[in-house]
Formats: structure tokens, C-alpha cells, sequence
């Protein structure tokens, strides 16, 4: 889970956002890598976990310098790994121009091996592509290579290594290309970026191994596994945006929304006609694809918002054994404890309360790993990690990051006797109904 | 043939001289010297390291000491045996200790009779004078007195005696290298069993295992999420487990047995128990030098091997012998004496001597017997050393190889399985794997240790074998076979119950 201060710095920027609505003032910058003086972007898109990329205005077009290096990265609080990415993150700080604007974008190459940048889903010359050996040389270590184009086109875009991109990409190296329409067609309280990938890195290890093909093990929102990912938090009633780009390896993701339908407006191909949208709460975010959607957040609530593939809502989680669900494990418990004092086997009765078991004091854990790894919630641990994040509808005088106050009588809870016999409802003494 | 020309005159005179001749050699001859059980005893001790010497006894000598030692290794007994502890009870309670006394004892006594001159024979004889009967006022009988001393027994009696001292000597070497060889082996066959009784608590602990894994996996079956496959495959590997726990019993019985034998105990006094192996102190470190060199090791083991110079001491008797022998091929017998005739009044008295004449038997037998004896003793000497330094270098290389596996696995693959086991721990409790993984680890870590305790017994093996060398004694197992011990304990688990003997 994000510390106290971070939510709190993210829930502040989220309030200002929502406030601002569409006005294009700037309200975040960020330092360069580079050490160039850094200047406003638009700022009307908000990267939970990450940053807008520095830029300024230089020679007729709107200069950026990306740094492709190793970086530090921590998934979520007890996991962190030497990946690749840009300006000393990953996910990648957030490109963010206005339409119609040219772009002059410097890449350096601070990798062991060369690198390219392709400009995924942008019209440009085909010489700004960033296909290495096609449209490009590779980038050489030490080289900076400059990419100059124009951004005819309003959207939600991504960039990444076309340079033995199965490996970079693995690495963390991508990030979004947002291109804001000059005039809004539809305002937002709230412009959220979220860039969606998956990873393979073994507990214990800190190195994500790129040659996975399927045992992926972290899955993140902008390189940051629940409950490390930042809740987004917003008003009452304010319209949301959603802008999700997916450039995981090798699998698609059913995001899911709680509570709120939501309308695809537009993909990286471009606006999605009004006559062809529909209401979802649940849209597929295919490999090498964006989608934009967006919603009204009319209900006040903890609101989760997650891939619903259920494998991706988990950090680390093990498999390719037999489960032990079902087994009577009392014998082999002891025999266990025999063996081994310090292990405690479950699993029998299912996977629930790993979460807890994993904040329990002394137990041991391979060392930078957050195996089952859940999150702390208002009633007990949130059994979710991650792809996963919360979305957080207050009032506007309640734009903290406290749990949500449900009003008495608005939470499940044991239902009494009365109750069950005033419903007519007989609960079976043992077992499951013999009606099931 | 016997010559006894009288002496008509002067015979009292020659009568005296031969007396006090007698005399002399009578007393020379008491004078050789003989040593006592004490001093042979105190003679062996003198060549055995202190802790060796102290409970080496030839019992029979001294009651009260006897028992002294008898009451100390009860107390022995009553505690876990350490090697050490093994050997002074084994040095007074193996027979093959006193076994080895009475052979000096037997020495003793062909000592004792080749310094004793042989025994004088008297003959008499009586004749009667013809015609003069009885009834007659005749000439009394006449009587013939004879007496006769094989004389050569004075004249080889320097020979006798040192042959049966080189003798004596010899067999006092073998005492040595049996008390050497007696507490070497009690030690030995306390690290075999104490081995033997750690790798019977492993395999316990690795049924255990086996057995929780087993458990997990017919529960599992039973709950669907495994196939009778998984479980088959599971009860296979309890079973091999049961199997190996088995030759473990039956190790631990054996070398209990072993011991008991190493110890000489039998009944209900030999319940011994002894010290666990890792309570032995440490083992050396094999580094960049060599712990034994076996270049020194050869040269120490024969210049110390009483077995070497138990031989040595055999040859120089025979060659003694054949010395001996070639002399008293010419002079088979000499028999001096006095005779005296005494015929009525008439006493004649005179010397005699006696002389075997080697016409027909030049003793060419005794000799061929003697020099082929010789040349035997030499080759079996010489073949003894080149087996001994053999032995030497190989008992030094196979230490230092079984220090080094010893060492890889006390300070290196041991502490892997540990980590091994630990991060299977974690990631059970992860639930990144399942049980059987940790089962596993654990079986292998268990296998691990009884592969330690198996080359900590080897190194504790050799190294009993290096000192009992440095001592001057000679281990009966071939250092080939503790080399191959190793390899092949696993192969063959009964090697453990061996004994050198």
C-alpha cells in the first residue's frame, strides 16, 4: 500500500485536477534525468504512481529529452528490481503535447545494448517510426538520437523500444503519448493515465526475467503492483477519464470497473463515433492497444477498478503444483512441524488469509518478494494484488485518504437470527445445502 | 664312541681340576641373566605412548594393581565410550593383549632354557669277575661309575642364549604392535559405531520425512487434487526409505556388535554406548598444505613398524641359528666326563670324553632348512616393508582426501542444504510451492548429513590409521580400502559394520 504521504500528495494533485477541470495551466512538472531546466507541460492528465515528461519550447516545436537507463524500481513496499525505463522510472514519464504541435524529442541511450523508440499509434514520417534495421540504425550506448514530428492527431498513444523490444519492453521500458485535443469535446474533472503490463521476476530475485512467455508474476498499473498502486480520488458526480494503454508481453486485460458504467469514446485509432459506443463495466485492453473511457463517479465509495482475469488481481502467486484444497491436512501439519517449525501449510480450505499470513509478524518470506501479497483495508486485508487499484468518490470537503464512512446500515454484515427467520430462510447445520 | 684311558695316578688330582671347572661353568652359566615379567612388562611400556601404556597390562604380575585397572574400566563402562576410553578398556579386557604377554612368556622360557647347561649323566655298571660265584671266597664285583656331560652345552651356550634374546626381543616387538594394534582397532570400531548410530537417527528422520510427504500426498489424493500416479510414486519412495532405514538398523547393530568384540565384552556388560561423532574433537583443516605428508608418513612407519623390527629380530635369530648350526655340523656331540673302576681295591679314575663322528650326516639338512629359513625371513621382511610403505602413503593420501570431503561437507554443502531448506520454507509459507518440495529439501539435506557422517567417520578412519603408523603399528585393513570406503559406503552400506579384523 502507497504510504500515508504519498496518497496524500496524489489525492491533493486528484482534488486540484478535479477543480481545474479543463483549464490547461500547469499543475505538475518534473525533473529530467538529464538535468535539463525543466518546464511546464500541459498538465491535464494525471499519471497515478507516475510523471508528465519535462518539456519547453525551443526552434518551433516543444523539445523533450527521454534517458533510456537501468532504473530502481519498487513494484509495491517488499518488492523491488533493477528494471529499465526513462528518466530513472518505469513506467515511463507521460508524454504529454497538445494537438497539432511539433515535437522534438532527444533519446539517449544509457542501456548495454542499442535501443530505438517507436511512436505507438502516432501518424509520422515513416523515418520517425522507430524501427530499428527498418526505418532507423539502433541507437547506439552513448548515442542520443533526436525525433522530430508533428502531432496531427488528438489521442492516447504509447512509446517503446523497437530495438529487441521483447527483452526492453520486459525491462519496464514504455510509457504513454498523450495527445490533448485543443478544444475538449468533452471536459473531465479528472484525466487518469494508466499503462498496463505484466512482469516475471522470481520471488526472491530483483531482475525481471525477460525470456518469460506466460509465468508472468507481477501485474502492474503504471509498474506498480497493489497495494502499490495510488487510489485515484475524486468528487462526487465529477466525470472520469480513463486513458489505459496495454503493453504487457503477452496477455490482454478485462479491466473492470466497480459501481460505474462506462463508455469506450476512443482507442489509439481514434474517436470511437457516438453512435457506436456503449455502456460497459468491463472493457478487454488488447496487447499494443489504448483504450479511453470514461464515466460519471456518482456514487461515494471505495471502488475498485481491476483486471477481472483473476490471476492478474495477484502478486506472486505460485503454481504449476496440485492444490491442496479439500485435504485433510492435520497429520501432515504435524509431521510438518517436525520437519520444519517455522512453516505454516494452508491452503486446504483455499487461498484466503494468505494476505493476513503474509503481514504476520516473524513469518518468513523469500527475501524481496510479496508472494500473496494483499493490501490493508477498513475490515481486514484486501485479498487483491496486482493489477489493482482503488477508486475513491468523496464529497469535496472529504478528499482525503481515509477509508470511506459507509453510512449505518450500508455494510454487509451477519445477519441475525430475526432476520433469517422472518425471510423464511433455514441455514443447513453442516455442509452444503442438499438442495445445491 | 666313548675314550676313557684310566689314570692309575694323579686321578685325584684331575678329579679336582674337573670339579672346579664344573664349578665355574655352573656358576657362569646361573649367572646368565633372565628378565622378569616387571621388567618385560616395563621394557613394552617403555615403547607405548603414555595413554597406551598406562592401562597396558600382562595380567597376573601384580593382584592388587590388576584389579585397580579391572575397577577403572568398569567406570569406563559406565559412561558413553570415547575412542580413547574404548582402547584402555580394550587393552585390558581383549584377550589378544595377554595373548600376545604369553607369547613373550613362552619367549621367556626358551630364554630361560638356553641359558641352563644340560644335565651330566651318571652310569654305573657292575661286573662280576668269571668264576667267582657268589658262593665262593671269591673277588668282589667290580663297579663302573660313568660320568658324562654333554660338554657342547657349555660351549654354544653364548650361541643358545642369544639366539632365544633375539627371539624374545622379537617377540617383544609383536607385544608392542598388538597393544598398538588392539587400542587402535577398539577406537576405530568406537567411530564406526558411533557413525553407524548417527546415520541410524538420519535414516529415522528421513522416514519421518518420507512418511510426511506420503501422508500429504494420499490426503491430497483423497481430496482429488492428485492422481494415484503421485501417490504410487510416493509410497515407492517411503518404501526405498524404510529400506534404507533398515540397513541402517542392521549397521548399527553390527558395528555394536564389533565393538563389543574390539572391546572383548560380552553379556550383558557389553551395553556399551558411546560418544556421539560430532563430540569428537575437531578434525584439521585441509588447506593449501598437506595435513600428512606421505613421503614423511613412509618414513616414520618404517622406521617405527615393530612389525618391521619384530621381523628384523626373527632374521637376526635365524641368522644366528644358521651360524649355529654350520658349527655343530662338525661337532654334533661332545660328552666329557670322569670314569671311574672301581675293582676290589683296585680304583682307576680318569676323564672321558665323547665325540660324535660326522661320517654320514654332515647335517647338509639342518643346514639347507636353516639358510632357506634365512632367505625367507628376508623376502617376507622385505616384502612386509615395501607393503608398509605402501600402506603408509596410501593410509596419507586417503586422509587428506577424506579431510577434504569431510571439510566440503561440514563447511560447505551442509550450510547450502540449510539455505536450501530455508528458502523452501519461505516459499511454502509463500505458498510458491508445494509441501513436497520442503519434504524433499529436507530428505536431501538428511542424505547430505549422512554423507558427512560417513566421511567424518572415514577422516576419524584414517586418521587412527596415521597415528597407529606414527607408532609403529601396522593397521590390518588395507589404506585401499578406507580410500574406496568413501565412495562406496553409500554402494555398499555394510562397509561401516567392518572391522579391520
Amino acid at each position: 500500500m502507497v504510504t500515508r504521504r504519498e496518497l496524500l500528495q496524489t489525492t491533493a494533485a486528484a482534488a486540484a485536477l478535479s477543480t481545474t477541470l479543463a483549464k490547461s495551466a500547469a499543475a505538475t512538472s518534473s525533473t529530467s534525468s538529464t538535468g535539463a531546466a525543466p518546464s511546464s507541460g500541459t498538465g491535464r492528465t494525471w499519471t497515478p504512481n507516475g510523471e508528465t515528461l519535462a518539456s519547453h519550447a525551443s526552434r518551433g516545436a516543444r523539445v523533450m529529452h527521454l534517458v533510456a537507463e537501468e532504473v530502481e524500481h519498487e513494484f509495491c513496499p517488499g518488492l523491488k528490481a533493477r528494471c529499465w525505463g526513462y528518466n530513472g522510472r518505469t513506467v515511463g514519464p507521460t508524454i504529454e503535447v497538445v494537438e497539432g504541435e511539433r515535437v522534438r524529442i532527444y533519446v539517449t541511450n544509457r542501456l548495454p545494448e542499442p535501443t530505438s523508440v517507436h511512436w505507438h499509434g502516432l501518424v509520422l514520417p515513416n523515418g520517425m517510426d522507430g524501427v530499428a534495421g527498418l526505418t532507423q540504425r539502433p541507437i547506439q550506448p552513448g548515442e542520443t538520437f533526436a525525433y522530430e514530428f508533428d502531432c496531427l492527431r488528438a489521442g492516447t498513444y504509447m512509446y517503446h523500444p523497437h530495438y529487441d523490444e521483447m527483452t526492453q519492453m520486459a525491462m519496464g521500458m514504455m510509457g504513454m503519448f498523450i495527445v490533448l485535443p485543443r478544444r475538449d469535446p468533452r471536459p473531465v474533472d479528472l484525466d487518469v493515465v494508466m499503462m498496463l503490463s505484466e512482469w516475471s521476476v522470481p520471488a526472491g530475485g530483483s531482475r525481471p526475467n525477460p525470456l518469460a512467455m506466460a509465468d508472468f508474476n507481477i501485474l502492474t498499473i503504471n509498474s506498480k503492483a497493489f497495494p502499490g498502486t495510488a487510489p485515484v480520488v475524486v468528487k462526487t458526480g465529477a466525470r472520469v477519464r480513463f486513458r489505459i494503454g496495454n503493453l504487457s508481453a503477452m496477455d490482454h486485460h478485462a479491466m473492470h470497473l466497480h459501481a460505474f458504467p462506462f463508455t469506450v469514446v476512443a482507442t489509439d485509432g481514434g474517436e470511437v463515433p457516438p453512435s457506436a459506443r456503449f455502456p460497459e463495466v468491463t472493457t478487454l485492453v488488447a496487447v499494443g492497444s489504448t483504450k479511453t473511457l470514461e464515466f460519471t463517479a456518482a456514487l461515494d465509495g471505495d471502488w475498485a477498478f481491476h483486471c477481472h482475469m483473476t490471476h492478474h488481481g495477484m502478486n506472486q502467486m505460485g503454481h504449476g503444483f496440485p492444490s491442496l484444497i479439500g485435504a485433510e491436512l492435520t497429520q501432515v501439519k504435524a509431521r510438518l512441524a517436525k520437519q520444519s517449525p517455522s512453516v505454516m501449510l494452508m491452503g486446504e480450505a483455499g487461498m484466503g488469509g494468505m494476505a493476513d499470513m503474509f503481514e504476520m509478524e516473524g513469518m518468513k518470506y523469500p527475501a524481496n518478494s510479496i508472494p500473496m501479497k494483499g493490501g490493508k483495508g477498513p475490515f481486514s486485508m484486501i485479498e487483491m494484488g496486482g493489477m489493482f487499484t482503488v477508486v475513491k468518490v468523496r464529497p469535496p470537503a472529504q478528499l482525503d485518504d481515509e477509508w470511506y464512512q459507509h453510512p449505518k446500515g450500508t455494510v454487509a454484515d451477519l445477519a441475525t437470527a430475526a432476520d433469517l427467520a422472518a425471510d423464511g430462510v433455514v441455514v443447513p447445520a453442516t455442509g452444503v445445502s442438499a438442495k445445491t | 664312541m666313548t675314550i676313557s684311558p684310566s689314570l692309575a695316578a694323579g686321578g685325584g688330582t684331575a678329579l679336582r681340576a674337573a670339579l672346579i671347572v664344573a664349578m665355574l661353568i655352573v656358576t657362569m652359566a646361573n649367572s646368565a641373566c633372565t628378565p622378569s615379567r616387571q621388567e618385560m612388562q616395563r621394557d613394552v611400556n617403555s615403547a607405548l605412548p603414555e595413554a597406551i601404556a598406562r592401562r597396558s597390562r600382562w595380567l597376573g604380575a601384580d593382584d592388587d594393581k590388576d584389579r585397580a585397572v579391572q575397577e577403572a574400566v568398569k567406570a569406563l563402562l559406565q559412561q558413553p565410550l570415547t575412542p580413547d576410553g574404548a582402547a584402555e578398556v580394550a587393552l585390558v579386557r581383549h584377550r589378544r593383549v595377554q595373548l600376545a604377554y604369553e607369547s613373550l612368556g613362552l619367549a621367556q622360557a626358551d630364554l630361560v632354557d638356553a641359558g641352563l647347561l644340560s644335565n651330566p649323566r651318571l652310569a654305573l655298571a657292575a661286573h662280576f669277575h668269571q668264576g667267582s660265584l657268589p658262593s665262593q671266597q671269591a673277588q668282589p664285583p667290580g663297579i663302573a661309575v660313568d660320568v658324562e656331560w654333554p660338554f657342547l652345552s657349555v660351549l654354544f651356550l653364548a650361541q643358545r642364549t642369544s639366539i632365544a634374546e633375539a627371539r624374545q626381543n622379537a617377540a617383544a616387538a609383536r607385544v608392542i604392535d598388538e597393544v598398538l594394534a588392539t587400542a587402535a582397532d577398539a577406537r576405530r570400531a568406537v567411530v564406526r559405531h558411533a557413525a553407524a548410530t548417527e546415520v541410524r537417527r538420519l535414516q529415522r528422520a528421513d522416514v519421518e520425512a518420507a512418511e510426511g510427504n506420503l501422508v500429504l500426498v494420499r490426503e491430497n489424493t483423497r481430496a482429488g487434487n492428485q492422481t494415484p500416479l503421485d501417490l504410487a510414486e510416493e509410497e515407492l519412495a517411503y518404501q526405498q526409505a524404510l529400506l534404507m532405514a533398515a540397513d541402517a538398523e542392521r549397521d548399527a547393530t553390527l558395528t555394536h556388535e564389533a565393538l563389543k568384540q574390539a572391546l572383548g565384552l560380552f553379556g550383558g556388560e557389553g551395553d556399551v554406548d558411546v560418544v556421539a561423532l560430532s563430540s569428537l574433537p575437531a578434525l584439521p583443516v585441509p588447506d593449501a598444505a598437506i595435513v600428512v605428508d606421505p613421503a614423511e608418513l613412509e618414513v616414520e612407519a618404517i622406521r617405527r613398524s615393530y612389525r618391521l623390527i619384530a621381523m628384523q629380530r626373527d632374521l637376526d635369530a635365524a641368522a644366528r641359528d644358521l651360524g649355529y648350526a654350520s658349527v655343530r655340523r662338525f661337532l654334533p656331540d661332545l660328552d666329557v666326563g670322569l670314569v671311574a673302576d672301581v675293582d676290589g681295591s683296585d680304583v682307576a679314575v680318569g676323564p672321558s670324553v665323547g665325540v660324535g663322528l660326522p661320517i654320514f650326516n654332515l647335517g647338509q639338512g639342518e643346514m639347507l632348512r636353516r639358510e632357506s629359513l634365512l632367505r625367507r625371513g628376508a623376502a617376507d621382511l622385505q616384502r612386509a616393508a615395501v607393503a608398509l610403505r605402501a600402506q603408509a602413503r596410501q593410509t596419507a593420501v586417503a586422509h587428506e582426501l577424506n579431510l577434504r570431503r569431510s571439510h566440503q561437507l561440514t563447511t560447505r554443502i551442509i550450510p547450502q542444504h540449510l539455505i536450501v531448506v530455508d528458502e523452501l520454507e519461505r516459499r511454502l509459507n509463500g505458498m510458491l510451492l508445494f509441501p513436497s518440495r520442503l519434504f524433499a529439501g529436507r530428505r536431501g539435506f538428511l542424505q547430505a548429513r549422512r554423507q558427512e557422517t560417513e566421511a567424518r567417520r572415514d577422516a576419524w578412519l584414517t586418521r587412527i590409521d596415521v597415528e597407529q603408523l606414527r607408532q609403529g603399528s601396522t593397521p590390518f585393513m588395507s589404506p585401499m580400502s578406507s580410500m574406496s570406503s568413501t565412495a562406496g559406503s553409500q554402494a555398499n552400506p555394510s562397509y561401516s559394520a567392518q572391522g579391520h579384523d
